[in-house]
């Protein structure tokens, strides 16, 4: 059993992210046209054909699905639509990433049973207003994220013990002295709620909680020994 | 054969004075700007100033009717009637004066005249000259709206008590300063051949059945329409509908005369109306278009969409409700009608064409922000960047890359960040696998829904040098958590800056928190 990358289609947006994908993972793709087949092939990566009437229990059985995550980038909305369904379907515990253009697909893809849609229009969208209204705050986010940095964004999980545990954002944040910033913290207690640090200030860290911090490297995992986090 | 020409007569000195004179104040930048400047202060609607002057015009205009309609029955303060009778003509003589002074120009017609002649080497005729600048004149004296104007200086002559009624004339006035009746106007005027051809059609019908209804009715007794002029006033009371009932036809025949008066007043009205409506339909889209391009020349700032696609409809939105202006350009009606309804200024119009940026009337430098070419064809948007390169140098482009093979075309056509938002997903993608809680956050931070945003606060050197350092922040009040300072000059990020750093002109906080409070606190860094 493996764990892969499994991308269905090989439009651009496939292509992009079979590209960012491919350095830390295996990844394979899933055409339905000669065209994409070939253009797949051509960049090198493991190509396979489907049918939308495909049945994908045996295909799942292949991959360690638990680990494996399956992108679904069809151009045609409704056949990315069918796709998720099939593929929820088949690989129950998979993690299924769809591209979706607007809301309403968004919101019709998490009903077919996709964990995360990229609302591919609206993420554009939101950058370009970033882009042109807060440069250095994009510039800077960006840097984190996406580019080789020292500067970088983790997560942390709360292990038991750890003398993080009873504390308040609000001591962290503004009385203490950390290296790294604690920007969100994802609270077990309220049913994995997302709360961002400027917000919840008052909020209790428990065993558990998964803490999102920006800092160097070094100091994160400085941080992370100090904590005794995962 | 040879024909032999004259030499120029030499100019005599009256004749020197003036071409002189006229190629002095044609030469003369401070007689050019001066009277430029007077031109756009009476004939240029962007002008700020024309505001404030049509809005003491109008208050003159109602001062003076309002003085005219209390002195009836009433004794008006001999001040106030020195202002109407004197001020306020004057005023009015000045504007119109000012009006001819500006309409064309007397020294290009002696110019004109002069090289004209001397160029088939004949002495200067100045009073060709001059019936050149007369006929100019004229010209603009001629217009109904100079006429307006001349009526209304005329009761300035106060002494021709009469002429006080030419007061009203005033009123017409308004015409030249509120821009809805000028449209009005000029919509009526685009139908001005059938209304006049109308119109003489219901003079003829009013004296053709004025005069039968005068010869059927005068002589008897029991009628009361015993002149030629009560019968023409019957007649017009009748065919436009109105019917007071103080004159009706005593006779069969007269009756008779009547009801084809009368069915002939609703034709005349059914027309009337049909020609006003058709005329409003028809330049309906020409007016919208004027009121678009007033709308968007009125603004301080704004960004201009080219192209209103499935992005430039979230853009829009996100934009709006930081509360910026957007302009839309799309060569789609659909698009165009869309973005209407969304609340925007938007003009039908090729963005890749120099005419539709023409049309809009925009002061590039001054107004534009940003261009953001939203179309979803590179080829589209490589033209808009051109034109608008053509239009002006230095405003600042991004577009949408819709092919990664096309992205060094876009960036030599001029555009300066060039978005490819396959690029983008797949970087997301890549991190979304590795750090799906992290990612979660920073995307939230971004989303239009978030309360917690990030933002950048920018410190001049005067707030800089009164804080000095970060402790001077105080962000905790406002539970603000400040990532760090971006040196703008060294181009650094100072991530999470330790007690004591120094704050300078120029540096650029980065910050994170409740959008209301971030705003609370970039105020009170500039109350401190």
């Amino acid at each position: 059993m493996e764990a892969s990358v499994l991308i269905f289609g090989y439009n651009e947006y496939a292509v992009q992210i079979a590209k960012q994908v491919r350095s830390t993972q295996a990844v394979r793709i899933f055409v339905h046209t000669d065209e994409e087949a070939q253009r797949a092939l051509e960049d090198g990566f493991e190509v396979e054909r489907f049918d939308f009437s495909d049945r994908w229990h045996d295909d799942a059985q292949r991959y360690d699905a638990p680990q494996s995550v399956l992108y679904c980038a069809l151009e045609a909305r409704e056949e990315n639509l069918f796709l998720t369904l099939s593929l929820r379907d088949a690989f129950t515990h998979a993690t299924i990433i769809a591209l979706a253009i607007n809301h309403e697909d968004a919101h019709k893809l998490k009903m077919a049973g996709a964990d995360k849609v990229f609302p591919v229009v609206q993420m554009t969208a939101d950058l370009i207003v970033d882009l042109i209204e807060k440069p250095i705050v994009t510039d800077v986010l960006h840097k984190i994220l996406y580019e080789k940095s020292d500067l970088q964004i983790a997560q942390i999980t709360i292990t038991k013990g750890s003398w993080l545990c009873g504390k308040r954002t609000h001591d962290l944040l503004w009385e203490g002295e950390l290296s790294v910033i604690i920007i969100a913290i994802v609270d077990l207690e309220l049913h994995s709620t997302f709360v961002f640090t400027a917000k919840g200030f008052n909020h209790h860290i428990d065993e558990g909680d998964i803490l999102v911090v920006i800092g160097y490297h070094e100091q994160i995992e400085a941080f992370k020994t100090s904590i005794g986090g995962a | 054969m040879h024909q032999d020409r004259s030499a120029p007569e030499p100019l005599g000195d009256s004749l020197h004075v003036t071409v002189r004179m006229a190629y002095a104040l044609q030469a003369s930048e401070r007689y050019r700007r001066f009277k430029h400047r007077i031109h756009d202060l009476l004939e240029n609607n962007a002008n700020p100033y024309k505001k404030a002057l049509d809005a003491m015009m109008i208050l003159l205009i109602f001062i003076s009717v309002v003085i005219l309609i209390r002195e009836v029955k009433n004794h008006v303060a001999d001040g106030w009637l020195f202002f109407n009778n004197y001020v306020i003509s004057m005023i009015f003589l000045t504007e119109y004066l000012l009006r001819l002074w500006v309409h064309g120009s007397a020294s290009a017609c002696i110019i004109e005249q002069y090289e004209r002649d001397l160029f088939v080497q004949r002495p200067f005729r100045l009073f060709r000259a001059l019936g050149a600048i007369v006929r100019e004149k004229l010209n603009y004296m001629r217009q109904p709206v100079a006429i307006v104007d001349l009526m209304a200086i005329v009761p300035f002559f106060h002494e021709m008590r009469l002429l006080r009624i030419f007061i009203i004339f005033r009123v017409f006035k308004l015409f030249r300063y509120t821009k809805s009746l000028r449209q009005l106007l000029s919509i009526l005027s685009s139908k001005r051949f059938e209304l006049l051809t109308l119109l003489i059609f219901a003079s003829i019908v009013v004296f053709v059945s004025g005069v039968m209804i005068y010869i059927m009715e005068a002589n008897n007794p029991d009628s009361r329409i015993n002149t030629l002029y009560e019968a023409l006033y019957w007649s017009v009371v009748t065919i436009s509908t109105v019917g007071y009932g103080d004159f009706v036809p005593a006779t069969n025949e007269g009756r008779a005369v009547a009801m084809v008066v009368i069915i002939t007043g609703i034709a005349v009205l059914s027309f009337s109306t049909s020609i006003v409506v058709s005329a409003f339909t028809e330049q309906m889209d020409e007016v919208v278009r004027t009121k678009t391009i007033q709308d968007a020349r009125a603004l301080s700032e704004f960004y201009l969409l080219c192209g209103y696609s499935e992005i430039g409809v979230l853009v829009a939105r996100r934009l709006r409700a930081r509360g910026r202006k957007v302009v839309v350009i799309d060569r789609d009606e659909d698009a165009v009608r869309r973005a209407k309804e969304q609340g925007l200024i938007a003009l039908r119009g090729d963005p890749g064409s120099l005419e539709s940026y023409k049309a809009l009337k925009i002061d590039f430098a001054r107004q534009v922000l940003c261009v953001l070419c939203l179309d979803e064809s590179d080829i589209a948007n490589v033209s808009t960047a051109l034109t608008l390169r053509a239009m002006h140098k230095g405003v600042r482009i991004l577009s949408v890359l819709e092919h990664e093979a096309n992205r060094k075309r876009l960036k030599l056509a001029g555009i300066h960040e060039v978005l490819y938002a396959q690029e983008m997903v797949g970087l997301v993608a890549g991190e979304f696998g590795g750090k799906p809680v992290a990612f979660e956050a920073i995307h939230a931070l971004s989303s239009e829904q978030s309360e917690v945003v990030t933002d950048e606060i920018t410190l001049d050197e005067h707030v800089a040098r009164r804080l000095g350092s970060i402790d001077a922040l105080h962000v905790k009040p406002f539970r603000i958590v400040l990532l760090g300072v971006y040196d703008l000059q060294g181009r650094r990020f100072h991530f999470n800056p330790p007690k004591g750093f120094a704050l300078q002109g120029g540096h650029i906080l980065i910050v994170m928190g409740i959008a209301h409070l971030i705003r609370e606190f970039k105020a009170d860094l500039h109350l401190r």
